[in-house]
């Protein structure tokens, strides 16, 4: 199934190159799960190739992410608008740790949620229910991309031609980003608690 | 405050859980890469040089297994293997009015070729643009100076 969706994009690339880059991307960060990763390594050996423009394809996927990224901001923020989020967090003690870690951690999370695919579109959704300011989401969220983005497509354009050897390995980094990605955010909780004991 | 201890002991437990996990992943992919046959690729500044090397050099032979797949489009082969807009629908005698922007496996399909098929004789035309011209015998006759269409076009 993943093969043929990928396939499915490769063709689409290279049919209507960016803005099917464009499109790709954005459903992606908005929720989709779409193998991004390997369509980025892709669009990376193309532009080694000379087939696309490395720093054109680099500015098109940023722009869509931020994009994908905003409008799912934007609807938990909407919902928050709606319903009192104060009493959403009193009632829930789930809520009510997450909001205090998002608030405290904002930059880095949003950041470092960029470079996991899952955690990354939960993220967005917690931004916009935490309400973090909509210009700052923004900052963190396009310096985050531009680094994951940069990694996927500047690896494929080093590796070039071999890119479709590597495509098996992309997902297991996919994983080892997201464990990385917990063990801050747990050691985070612990360190706060312990300096908390501490007091 | 037993249930802080508790806590506690939950979120260390979770931490060393996930450095395991981690360290198992790195190594699985560790394994993999050594297991590659592009194993080459750990010197990063070798390969970007080698990379940017290569946007010099036309495609060859030993690259059309790599290059045509069955999602790649006429125009993208062309481009980069430098063949004749046309020299791929002369020979595999393409009709699709949409040439060179069709992908190699939707025009077999529409084609009733079977896609693998269709692949093989698109790698053989470009073998035989890219094969080297065999040099003949002045002894020989005139009309076989080159056997590669690459020189005809």
């Amino acid at each position: 199934m993943s093969s043929a969706i990928l396939s499915f994009l490769l063709s689409y690339l290279l049919l209507y190159k960016y803005v099917t880059l464009f499109v790709a991307v954005f459903l992606a960060a908005i929720i989709l799960p779409l193998p991004i990763s390997t369509v980025l390594v892709a669009v990376g050996a193309f532009s080694s190739q000379g087939y696309f423009s490395f720093w054109l394809s680099l500015l098109v996927a940023v722009v869509s992410n931020v994009i994908g990224d905003s409008i799912a901001y934007s609807l938990t923020r909407w919902y928050r608008d709606t319903v009192d989020r104060e009493k959403v967090a009193k009632s829930s003690r789930f809520f009510g740790a997450l909001d205090v870690y998002f608030k405290k951690y904002a930059a880095l999370t949003i950041i470092l949620s960029r470079f996991t695919a899952v955690s990354g579109s939960i993220v967005n959704f917690l931004a916009g229910f935490s309400a973090t300011p909509f210009s700052y989401f923004v900052l963190c969220d396009a310096i985050g991309n531009t680094i994951d983005t940069g990694f996927y497509i500047g690896f494929g354009y080093v590796v070039g031609d071999y890119w479709q050897n590597f495509s098996g390995s992309l997902e297991m980094i996919g994983w080892i980003a997201l464990i990385l990605f917990l063990i801050i955010v747990v050691s985070k909780l612990l360190h706060d608690r312990y300096w908390k004991a501490l007091k | 405050m037993k249930s802080q201890n508790d806590k506690h002991s939950i979120l260390t437990a979770v931490l060393l859980g996930l450095v395991c996990l981690l360290l198992v992943l790195c190594g699985v992919l560790f394994w993999r890469y050594r297991r590659s046959p592009h194993a080459h690729f750990g010197n990063p500044y070798q390969a970007i040089m080698a990379s940017l090397a290569r946007k010099h050099v036309s495609l060859g032979v030993a690259d059309i297994d790599t290059v045509v797949q069955p999602w790649a489009t006429f125009d993208y082969i062309n481009t980069l293997f430098k063949l004749p807009p046309a020299y791929l629908q002369t020979q595999l005698s393409i009709t699709d009015s949409h040439y060179p922007r069709v992908h190699l496996s939707r025009y077999a399909k529409s084609k009733n070729i079977d896609a693998n098929v269709f692949l093989a004789q698109v790698k053989e035309a470009i073998r035989s643009y890219l094969a080297p011209v065999v040099p003949v015998p002045a002894a020989s006759s005139a009309p076989a100076a080159s056997s590669s269409p690459a020189a005809s076009l």
